[in-house]
């Protein structure tokens, strides 16, 4: 389960909480959808759920975040990688720009954590079977369009296994189609057990995804 | 995407791709153009004009002697500068020996170093050297650096563009293009700090600071004589710049500059 | 491997396209004589310490004279690698001390600190002028130059100093920033200890020229009698200075332009934020 009890963020040098108390669960298999208007906090829920606020990004954390009972203070952000896993709401910033091959891009995660060659090649296999990228494996990943960019940057999330995964506004820059090939991925890995917490304002988006629905800027 | 596994096995994937060129592993193109360069470049003379002559030589016979000889013509006016003021003004210390000297010096380093990278691509030969150990952050740094130049320099137009769009003088007096200075240096530096913070959050995310080390994917196979060959153009390249040290230090003369007539 | 880190590894790279980008198409576009192309250093060393900055430099020089395909690349940059390392070290030792963080000048102690900088530093030039260069023979026995470059290397220091006065005094009365002064301070150090390193490569590997257009200047000061190295350490000492100290300032500008929070997070960030 991924727990949220009551977290308040605010970032490094910053007086204003950008996140008010927030109180919200995941569970294995379910989707958690979080909307409300710009400025919001959405971003900044996504970077505290994920862990990544305030171990990777400083700041202050109030209240606790918990991941399978771990709380993310305690974890180092590789870690955090392997147990949640966040996609930003831009791939251009999310992909490395190292890799030649889409296969390579999707593989640099496994490698980080030095898994043997075959287990690489199997994770990555899997991660791009699961969102139907087989075709894009040879692709350069430089000159893909803003649609299979956000897969393949999600199937880089994969290949490390998280069991939970923060989508951070995922079909904001997407068009109808790309959209509905991203929700079709985000079923699927709800039905093989993730726990997903996705920001969207897209109505529809949320409204075919998920079992639950959160208002930031109401109470808890 | 193919694996060799350590018996020799192939797991997975298509046809993995090997050094080309003859099957020399990068890392030893590597140590022989350094230790060509940095001898050329320590006994200058003879020496370093060996060096040179070689590295076109083998340009010419890989097929790399198109850039050699766009870096020639990159090196020219240098040349040529050196040239003309070492054999018209001459005071003390000058010359055209000098200047040839320096030249010999100049090709010895210059022509093997791009060489190299005029037939091996660099992210092949950062990824022998990352499975023959080299540090994941270093690898990262100089993929990464040659990665970003392309974009920035876009982005470094598109900020030139935009500001003469509003107004800023280019082309005027000098007192005018300095005040253009901040406002093309500014917008271009912070866009680039601020990016930073962005991209280390997606490596975090795909788990680089792990500990330990990478797995490394692409291997280049060799015999062993290119173990054995690396070893030796070191020592070579170690002894060779000591014992260029140690000259005149045993009150030995200089090794004769090259003189054309 | 730390967040902050991770950050300066991730702002090496960065740094180094910025350098050849500023130092290509930006300096293309101006054409001022100042290369610009060690901006990136000097912030990697500010921001990440000097190990960053020296790795920084060295790496922008020998991916554009190697690297970089033509007609990109600038082989005469490889040899100048090592300049460039020592710049960004020194850029590492400048903001480990300090010297790029803002003080504003209605801040009374900064203000004193500044000015204090700049009197040491202009006593320090003088008294140098002053022993080494009071006399043609007097500079000859205490340079080891030839007395006739003497002349010319006095009009070099003026332009100089007359430079440093001129940004000092934009620093202290347009800007209202005391730290401005420190940077340019840690400019004009970097500036002659660059030319000194510069010097002997550009003697041995070049023959005694630049291959920039200072070499017309290395002309002048060769025909007025002096000797390969001194020559080239003449125009250097005229054009680095310069080029580092408006590096060192646009630097610093940048740097006091960025919020707290971007520049906290690095390594040597704490150091470049007002304490309070």
């Amino acid at each position: 389960m991924l727990v949220l009890d009551r977290a308040a963020y605010r970032y490094p040098g910053s007086s204003r909480w950008a996140l008010p108390p927030t109180s919200l669960e995941v569970a294995p298999g379910r989707v958690v959808g979080v909307r409300g208007p710009n400025e919001s906090g959405k971003t900044t829920l996504c970077l505290v759920a994920s862990g990544l606020a305030p171990v990777a990004i400083g700041g202050e954390l109030q209240g606790r975040v918990l991941i399978d009972g771990r709380p993310t203070l305690e974890l180092r952000t590789d870690e955090l990688a392997q147990c949640c896993g966040l996609l930003f709401d831009h791939p251009a910033a999310q992909l490395t720009g190292l890799h030649r091959t889409v296969e390579e891009e999707v593989a640099f995660g496994p490698c980080n954590l030095g898994l043997s060659p075959e287990a690489v090649v199997e994770r990555t296999a899997e991660a791009l079977r699961l969102l139907g990228l087989e075709d894009l494996a040879g692709r350069d990943p430089g000159h893909l369009s803003g649609g299979e960019a956000q897969l393949v940057a999600l199937a880089g999330l994969l290949a490390l296994r998280p069991p939970y995964l923060v989508l951070d506004e995922p079909v904001s820059r997407l068009d109808r189609d790309r959209s509905d090939r991203v929700a079709t991925a985000v079923e699927r890995l709800a039905a093989a057990g993730v726990g997903v917490l996705v920001t969207e304002h897209d109505e529809g988006f949320l409204a075919r995804l998920c079992d639950a629905i959160l208002d930031l800027g109401e109470g808890r | 995407m193919g694996v060799i596994r350590e018996d020799g096995g192939v797991a997975a994937g298509p046809a993995l791709r090997l050094a080309g060129a003859g099957g020399i592993a990068p890392v030893t193109r590597l140590a022989l153009a350094v230790s060509g360069g940095g001898l050329g470049l320590a006994w200058g003379g003879w020496v370093a004009i060996a060096v040179a002559a070689g590295g076109a030589a083998l340009a010419l016979a890989l097929g790399g002697a198109r850039r050699l000889a766009l870096a020639g013509l990159g090196l020219l006016p240098v040349v040529l500068s050196s040239l003309a003021l070492n054999a018209f003004l001459p005071a003390g210390g000058g010359g055209v020996a000098t200047a040839l000297d320096a030249l010999a010096r100049l090709l010895a380093v210059t022509l093997p170093m791009t060489l190299l990278f005029a037939v091996t691509p660099a992210a092949d030969l950062l990824a022998d050297l990352e499975a023959r150990g080299l540090d994941r952050r270093a690898v990262f740094v100089l993929g990464a650096a040659l990665a970003a130049v392309p974009g920035t320099r876009e982005r470094a137009a598109g900020v030139i563009e935009a500001q003469r769009a509003r107004g800023l003088d280019t082309e005027g007096s000098w007192p005018r293009r300095v005040r253009g200075l901040l406002p093309l240096v500014g917008p271009l530096v912070i866009g680039s700090l601020i990016e930073v913070e962005e991209r280390a959050l997606a490596l975090e995310v795909r788990a680089f600071a792990a500990p330990g080390r990478r797995t490394v994917l692409r291997r280049f196979p060799e015999g062993r004589w290119q173990r054995a060959a690396r070893w030796a153009l070191v020592g070579l390249l170690v002894g060779g710049v000591a014992a260029r040290v140690a000259l005149p230090l045993a009150g030995l003369p200089a090794p004769a500059r090259v003189r054309p007539w | 491997m730390s967040p902050s880190l991770v950050r300066t590894l991730v702002l090496m790279p960065v740094a180094v396209a910025l350098n050849i980008a500023l130092g290509s198409t930006v300096q293309q576009a101006l054409r001022l004589p100042i290369y610009m192309d060690s901006l990136g250093t000097v912030l990697t060393g500010v921001l990440g310490g000097p190990l960053a900055g020296m790795a920084t430099g060295a790496l922008t020089n020998l991916i554009w004279a190697y690297v970089l395909p033509a007609p990109l690349a600038a082989p005469t940059a490889g040899p100048f690698a090592i300049t460039a390392a020592v710049i960004g070290l020194l850029a590492g030792a400048w903001g480990r001390l300090g010297l790029f963080r803002s003080r504003p000048v209605r801040d009374l102690r900064s203000l004193a600190a500044a000015l204090g900088a700049a009197v040491a530093v202009a006593a320090v030039v003088a008294y140098t002028f002053g022993r080494a260069y009071a006399s043609p023979r007097a500079f000859a026995t205490n340079t080891g130059f030839d007395p006739r470059a003497f002349a010319s290397s006095e009009v070099a220091f003026a332009i100089v100093i007359a430079a440093f006065a001129a940004l000092a005094a934009w620093a202290l009365f347009v800007r209202r920033d005391a730290g401005a002064v420190l940077a340019l301070v840690a400019g004009l150090a970097t500036g002659l200890v660059a030319a000194l390193v510069s010097a002997p490569i550009a003697a041995f590997v070049f023959g005694g020229v630049t291959g920039f257009g200072g070499d017309l200047v290395i002309a002048a000061f060769r025909a007025a009698g002096a000797s390969l190295y001194q020559a080239t350490l003449e125009q250097g000492l005229l054009s680095d200075p310069l080029d580092k100290m408006i590096v060192c300032l646009l630097a610093f500008l940048v740097l006091s332009g960025l919020p707290r929070r971007v520049l906290a997070r690095f390594p040597n960030g704490e150091r470049l934020v007002e304490s309070g």
